[in-house]
């Protein structure tokens, strides 16, 4: 090796425009160091895929979360029933964002709105919830399940609720509001979760554009 | 003693006018000071709870207090804010009054101050409307009419 050797330049000051051309060598290194982590917007967060919580929908059919949705993009929303003010606006923007997606014709993605509150939140409570809001139940589906089985999907996805207020009813029960993990989570077609948004104030316009991108 | 009679006349007048004018003043205040706008309540059904929203205006240089609700929409009716726990997490406590500065508006607004209407007797479904009372400490009771929505607007 000697020192003339263009590419083992020991001493950058003899070559300063070869020094320029090893700059921008690394300079474009870097850019597409950049370019690719940038691209990764939505790196996986968790992997589901391995585990099936048995749920029961609105409708009573059980269903395995989220092994029976393989194939299928998943956007999930937790709720509870008895919440008047954040758990609606997560019903409502998964809505918004089941209407951006139907009308852009993208096929393949399916709405969850699982409920944390399962010991309140029966078949038919979720129907009734569903219809009062006119919800369009096509690709869109409510979930309740065993205590259990809630219990260990809620703390997989990272989703917490621990009593809070209650009230008593005249009827004798026992009403608990629970402190809760606002999200919605964006899950791919492999089970595996991608992204979680604030559920109440989602930027739907963003889920869409998320949803594009991992059904391209 | 006909000049005494006329100014008894002129005083008794004047006494009069101005406790008139006192009386008509009260009426305007009691019924303009707190004035409720942009009042909705979110869809819900029967059993279930619900959220009444609103702005309240206090005209006056007073403050004053919304200190309950009262409707026969549903079997409790309380105050409540949403609050952020850690983590993330959210939750609502009641509160026991809600204090409107003077020459203030409060607002009462999704993931903030609430009217939480609990175990209600009907279904409250879009274009319905809820007839509730507000009591303030000062200006008494306002009574209200607040249309069913799913939210405000489209956000
Ligand atoms: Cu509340």
């Amino acid at each position: 090796m000697s020192i003339n050797n263009p590419y083992l330049n020991l001493n950058p000051s003899h070559n300063p425009s070869h020094n320029l051309s090893h700059n921008l060598n690394l300079t474009l290194i870097a850019a597409l160091l950049l370019f690719i982590s940038c691209s990764d917007n939505l790196p996986i967060l968790d992997d589901l895929s391995g585990k099936n919580y048995k749920l029961i929908s609105q409708s009573e059919f059980a269903f395995n979360f989220p092994g029976d949705y393989k194939g299928k993009i998943v956007v999930a929303g937790y709720i509870f029933t008895n919440c008047p003010d954040i758990c609606p606006l997560t019903t409502n923007n998964l809505r918004l964002i089941q209407e951006k997606i139907n009308e852009a014709g993208i096929k393949n993605v399916e709405f969850a709105a699982i409920s944390f509150d399962p010991d309140v939140d029966k078949p038919a409570v979720l129907k009734k919830y569903a219809e009062i809001r006119r919800m369009d139940l096509s690709n869109f589906t409510f979930f309740t399940g065993e205590k259990n089985e809630i219990e260990s999907l809620m703390k997989d996805v990272g989703v917490f609720a621990i009593p809070g207020d209650s009230v008593q009813t005249s009827s004798g029960n026992n009403m608990i509001f629970y402190i809760h993990t606002d999200r919605i989570s964006l899950i791919d077609s492999e089970g595996r979760i991608r992204k979680n948004y604030l559920g109440s104030q989602t930027d739907t316009e963003e889920v869409a554009a998320d949803i594009k991108e991992l059904s391209n | 003693m006909k000049s005494i009679l006329s100014i008894l006349f002129l005083s008794l007048l004047i006494i009069s006018c101005g406790k008139k004018d006192e009386t008509a003043n009260n009426t305007i205040q009691t019924q303009q000071q707190i004035e409720i706008i942009n009042t909705w309540v979110r869809v819900s059904a029967q059993n279930m709870n619900t959220a009444l929203f609103f702005e309240v205006k206090n005209k006056s240089l007073n403050p004053d207090t919304l200190y309950k609700v009262t409707s026969d929409a549903a079997e409790i009716i309380e105050i409540h804010e949403t609050f952020h726990h850690e983590n993330g997490m959210m939750g609502m406590r009641g509160i026991e009054f809600v204090e409107v500065p003077a020459k203030a508006t409060v607002i009462f607004k999704p993931r903030d101050l609430h009217v939480m209407f609990i175990n209600l007797n009907n279904d409250l479904m879009l274009g319905d409307s809820v007839q509730a009372e507000l009591l303030f400490r000062k200006s008494g009771s306002v009574k209200i009419s607040a249309e069913v929505k799913e939210m405000m607007k489209r956000e």
